[in-house]
């Protein structure tokens, strides 16, 4: 099996979605991510991995304009996090964001509101398809139903830009299925995805790009089918970069 | 988007205020209902005198629950899992902080508006049982209830309609600034709370940063206000009440150094906004 150095030379793109130079964040004195450089392309879907406490999260929530505590660069679409960014950029946080008293239409006519991309009888459709009711407040909605009704509101909108946190997180296999065909029917051709995710098995199929990133730095980028010619799955590649230390 | 901002933060808000501001509404109207009549028995006197008190408290209550109303929903809408929704919205963080900078102060301004409302009306009912009171005390007509009588109508004559009318428009201008600065004051202090190193203890810190903000702006506004002596001058207007001179001064040096405090804190937080938020 051919071996994969790290450290070399990460792809670049000509006109790049996402650019980020020397991105460093800490918290306190922990460092979380230091000094790293990578680009995104555009129309693809790149599978963000890496142990928990990598960072994983706080890269999104940097590109998403929750965390603005950082030194470097970050440009989308070529302008620094802002108006213009968070308009393209939709974002899927592992966490339910909505006020408790909201209702599912009311959230729809929230979205509708702010974001021009969002397209509304699309979300109402999907409501319908996930069997979700429109008055029901997200205070009566089980788990399954609030992640349900957070994916309907993130896919609804024909975004540039994807950021998913752990779509998949605990949900059982029909459910990764039925997340997965969701996120890839709706998004639009030319959009890239972000998708952090720990389930690298279910998930490589649909991966463009792989980046794994530990030790407060980026560690592997490259295509799948690149790692694949290296004769690694990602799964392979994932115990290789993070081998278990119990 | 500012409109659109500021719409659905008024829907957000409304939801507490607007029953707030109804019940008070609603009870000082049930209470004044209570105290209108033509007669009145010692027991109506006593519950009258009782329940306009209450109303008063109410009034002061009402200012009170509004600041923490404020303070709650700055709080959540920000700084709990509902920021991922406020600061994921395509509009610049100017924008997002003076939405609700605009939708707190109308709120307290309203708040303000309907305690003032609610104490002004409790006034009237008690001006209205005395007068009662001392009408059924000179049909009783004996030496001991003229002198009652004459008790009951000094109280009566402690403030005219038109007087307290006046004192609440006066004193509605003159909190109007204080109420910019306070609603500015709470969103500083919510977010610079939520800055490292702060945000490891928000609670603690919230605290510290109230007392520290509250005690850097009132000597500010009284030292400042010492110190440029053209900008003491604009003390003009005053106005002559029947009893309550004192208080009806309108202080426009204070007025112009807290509204001059609310820009500089919104300011400030919009650069925290900016540069130093890290949500959990």
């Amino acid at each position: 099996m051919e071996e994969i150095s790290q450290g070399y030379d990460f792809p670049t793109f000509p006109n790049p979605l996402v650019e980020i130079k020397n991105l460093t964040k800490s918290y306190g004195s922990n460092v979380v991510l230091k000094n790293i450089t990578f680009q995104l392309p555009r129309g693809t879907i790149v599978g963000l991995m890496g142990p928990n406490g990598s960072g994983k999260t706080s890269l999104m929530k940097i590109l998403t304009g929750m965390i603005n505590d950082y030194s470097g660069q970050v440009i989308i679409d070529g302008e620094s996090i802002g108006a213009h960014t968070k308009a393209i950029t939709a974002w899927l946080p592992d966490k339910t964001y909505l006020p408790q008293w909201m209702s599912a239409k009311q959230a729809i006519n929230y979205m509708a509101d702010f974001y021009t991309n969002f397209d509304k009888p699309k979300a109402l459709d999907m409501l319908e398809k996930f069997k979700l009711k429109p008055d029901m407040r997200v205070k009566s909605m089980s788990k399954g139903m609030q992640e349900k009704l957070l994916l309907l509101l993130t896919m609804s909108r024909n975004a540039e830009f994807y950021v998913l946190d752990e779509p998949l997180g605990g949900v059982d296999p029909s459910g990764r299925q039925f997340i997965m065909d969701t996120i890839l029917n709706n998004r639009p051709e030319d959009s890239t995805i972000l998708l952090s995710t720990h389930m690298i098995y279910d998930m490589e199929r649909v991966f463009d790009y792989a980046l794994m990133i530990g030790d407060q730095r980026v560690l592997q980028y490259n295509t799948v089918d690149f790692f694949e010619a290296a004769g690694r799955d990602l799964n392979q590649l994932f115990q290789e970069v993070f081998p278990y230390v119990g | 988007m500012l409109g659109k901002l500021l719409k659905n933060e008024f829907i957000q808000t409304g939801r507490s205020f607007v029953p707030l501001l109804g019940g008070a509404i609603l009870v000082s109207g049930v209470v004044t209902l209570l105290s209108l009549g033509d007669t009145i028995g010692e027991g109506q006197f006593i519950a009258g005198m009782l329940l306009n008190m209450l109303l008063i408290v109410l009034g002061a209550v009402i200012q009170v629950v509004s600041m923490v109303f404020v303070l709650m929903n700055i709080n959540r809408s920000l700084f709990s899992n509902q920021g991922y929704l406020t600061f994921s919205l395509p509009v610049s963080s100017t924008s997002n902080l003076f939405s609700k900078f605009i939708t707190g102060f109308v709120w307290l301004l309203l708040s303000a508006g309907v305690a003032m409302g609610v104490i002004f009306v409790s006034f009237q009912n008690y001006r209205r049982i005395f007068h009662h009171a001392a009408d059924m005390m000179s049909l009783m007509g004996n030496e001991q209830s003229a002198s009652l009588q004459d008790q009951l109508s000094g109280m009566v004559s402690f403030a005219s309609f038109g007087d307290v009318l006046r004192f609440a428009l006066i004193f509605f201008i003159q909190i109007f600034a204080f109420l910019l600065l306070i609603m500015m004051a709470i969103i500083f202090i919510i977010t610079i709370s939520h800055v490292r190193p702060f945000s490891l203890k928000p609670g603690f810190w919230m605290f510290a940063f109230a007392i520290l903000t509250g005690a850097l702006c009132v000597n500010a506004i009284k030292w400042i206000g010492e110190a440029l002596p053209f900008i003491v001058q604009m003390r003009l207007l005053k106005v002559s009440f029947t009893n309550i001179n004192e208080a009806a001064t309108i202080n426009l040096s204070q007025m112009f150094i807290a509204a001059a405090l609310s820009v500089g804190l919104f300011f400030l937080t919009d650069l925290l906004l900016k540069k130093k938020i890290s949500l959990k």
